[in-house]
């Protein structure tokens, strides 16, 4: 249906509604118990919301769909109308306005409308009538289905609506589906173990159909909880634009992949890394235009974010254009500062070299400034990137730029992981962080200095306990043989060496209560297919 | 011959589009309302085959003006339409007599197949 010929009735009707909506909060202030004005509101809420939908003006939905929830709670009791509601719903008004004009004047909207809604969704009065408390009355006591009770009301919301073939759910439905599936991932497990036990064949059977099945839910449901990269990159590219006006410089910022669907959790946890990625580009990477003019490069830097998706990996750069990075400063500036050791130092490889600023308390740039310098460095953003279970690289040339490369996987809830026994303990360290497991004899075990090494591909690797880091006692290895994992901390790899190695798990990661969540080196926990707890070891923390 | 549809919203907007839809597929406008009240007295004047009902009205909701219209007669055919977030009124709505339920934003072809059907009874 071609949708054009009503823009003009819409854009009028959708003014009309607005001003209504306005005057009847200017009512509401005056008298707020006034229940037609309650339900006017509400209606005008709805019906804005109803019409953007047939033009399919998402923008408008969004922030119509709030007022409209806002505005229930209130004719639901759940909330009372007063000021901060007000303001609100004016906000909302005056936003719905601004996008009207661009759709009138058919320019792309750039207004943040998530951030509103957001708000919108979670605003409790100073002194809250707990709104939890109505949805939590029990609702077999209005079996009247003629006159649906608040309770009902909530439930409404709560459920989806379909509208041109998609639904619209609360997001903490979509949290509730995954802990679902995840507590059936760990169940599988459990049957996997009996069923090893009980050496059945047709129990194995069913229950490898079982975990197809799961995998696929697992899939089905990851997809429901993408959400566009569009839904953080706007405070990029304000971020971007403030640093840069700090430092006096002049950016071009480029944006790509804002449609790519990302996990919702895992979004709002990329939000700080970025951000600090970004800043430090602009300040330290990018430099003044008359230095870039005098090594013949346009005035004006660049910094690009690119957004891709190769099956069921994200991987997100930041490019800029500016000045690079300098190996050789970076190792000799890291032995400055006593991190590293001169003879470490020379091992380093120029790409491990680069790493180096992921060490707590690095940093090149020659004096501290205060958009990027203090507080996080590039250590909490490597820490941040592990925690989601992903890598962070850097690729840089010097004079022409440099290049930072996040690696993520699609999902954060549910992740492979190899479980490793540590005296008396399990553990779990997140697959990503592992590049490989070797089982060492004593024998190749080289002595170089105070500490100890062995080859690995002809490159020479340091050894770690893990029981020594995590202050257990020490593994014994009476038959000769060390089992370790392979994995990368300050730059290089290293080799950790555990009792044992018992093999790679399918894990649903929960995160920990305090006081475990404040504890350096662990990332969450999760319940083994026998019912045992393992911590999930977040190694750049520990190491 | 072309059967008789009375559009009910409190939206112009949304009436002129169900209007084209219904227009375009040969249906006959019996009349048009804009609130609960307006849509009891104007079924009782014009006695339409359907009725789209729109539930969110000032002066009376759709599922009040329901009620008054199956009162009045017992054969109504009507048919609730509502944006999303009012679904938990369809039970509402079918205790009532509504005889289907529409979402909005309007679908062309769903709306023509569920009136067709409910005109088929």
């Amino acid at each position: 249906m071609d949708m054009s010929q009503y823009k003009a009735l819409f854009l009028s009707e959708s003014r009309e509604y607005l001003r209504s909506i306005a005057e009847q909060v200017v009512a509401l202030e005056q008298s707020p118990a006034e229940r037609s004005a309650v339900d006017a509101l509400f209606r005008g809420a709805h019906s804005l919301k109803g019409m953007a939908a047939s033009m399919e003006y998402g923008d408008v939905v969004v922030v119509a769909h709030g007022m409209e929830d806002l505005m229930a709670r209130v004719r639901d009791g759940a909330l009372p109308f007063d000021a901060g509601v007000a303001d609100l719903l004016l906000e909302g008004v005056d936003l719905i306005d601004a996008l009207l004009d661009d759709v009138e004047q058919e320019r792309p909207s750039t207004l943040p409308t998530g951030d509103y809604a957001q708000r919108l969704a979670i605003y409790t009065p100073a002194r809250p009538k707990a709104s939890r408390e109505v949805q939590a009355e029990p609702e077999p006591t209005h079996p009247d289905a003629a006159a649906p009770p608040a309770a009902e009301a909530e439930k409404a919301k709560e459920s989806a609506g379909e509208a041109g073939g998609t639904v619209r759910v609360k997001t903490e439905l979509l949290d509730h589906l995954i802990n679902l599936t995840g507590e059936l991932v760990t169940n599988k497990q459990r049957l996997l173990n009996i069923g090893r036990e009980l050496a059945s064949p047709a129990l194995d059977d069913a229950v490898s159909e079982t975990a197809k099945l799961l995998r696929a839910l697992h899939d089905e449901v990851m997809k429901v909880r993408l959400m566009p990269f569009e839904a953080i990159s706007d405070r990029f590219q304000r971020s971007v634009r403030s640093v840069a006006k700090k430092s006096g410089k002049e950016i071009h910022f480029e944006l790509t992949g804002r449609e790519i669907g990302l996990d919702r959790g895992m979004l709002e946890q990329l939000v700080d890394p970025l951000n600090h990625i970004l800043r430090n580009a602009v300040d330290h990477g990018i430099e003044e235009s008359g230095e870039r003019e005098r090594a013949g490069k346009p005035a004006r830097g660049t910094v690009w974010l690119a957004v891709t998706r190769d099956r069921d990996r994200i991987q997100i750069t930041v490019r800029d254009d500016g000045r690079g990075m300098e190996p050789k400063a970076m190792i000799e500036a890291a032995i400055a500062k006593g991190v590293l050791s001169p003879e470490e130092g020379e091992l380093l490889s120029p790409d491990q070299a680069l790493m180096l600023s992921c060490i707590p308390g690095f940093s090149t740039a020659k004096e501290v400034t205060d958009i990027s310098g203090r507080g996080v460095g590039m250590d909490a953003v490597n820490a941040a990137i592990q925690k989601l279970g992903g890598t962070l690289g850097i690729d840089s040339e010097p004079g022409r730029g440099t290049t930072i490369t996040l690696r993520l996987p699609l999902t954060i809830a549910i992740i492979h992981a190899l479980v490793v026994q540590i005296g008396q303990v399990k553990a779990a360290i997140p697959v990503n962080a592992v590049q490989r497991t070797v089982e060492l004899s004593r024998g190749q075990i080289e002595t170089m200095g105070k500490r100890q090494m062995f080859q690995l591909d002809g490159e020479p690797i340091p050894l770690l306990s893990l029981n020594r880091v995590l202050g257990l006692p020490l593994g014994r290895f009476p038959d000769g043989i060390l089992p370790l994992f392979v994995t990368q901390a300050k730059g290089r790899r290293v080799g950790i060496v555990v009792d044992r190695l018992l093999g790679q798990h399918e894990l649903f990661v929960k995160q920990l209560g305090r006081p475990l969540s404040k504890m350096a080196g662990v990332a969450g926990g999760a319940t083994l297919g026998d019912g045992e707890i393992v911590a999930i070891l977040d190694l750049a923390g520990l190491l | 011959m072309a059967l008789k549809v009375m559009i009910v919203d409190d939206s112009l907007f949304m009436r002129k589009m169900l209007r084209d839809i219904l227009v375009e597929e040969g249906y006959e406008i019996a009349d048009e309302a804009s609130d609960g009240v307006e849509a009891v007295a104007k079924y009782k004047e014009c006695l339409p085959d359907l009725v789209t009902l729109d539930i969110v009205m000032p002066n009376k909701t759709g599922i009040e003006a329901l009620q008054e219209i199956m009162a009045y007669d017992a054969g109504a055919r009507v048919v609730m339409c509502s944006a999303i977030g009012q679904e938990a009124l369809t039970t509402a709505a079918t205790v009532a007599g509504a005889k289907a339920f529409i979402l909005k934003p309007f679908n062309p072809e769903l709306v023509l197949r569920v009136l067709r059907e409910v005109a088929q009874g």
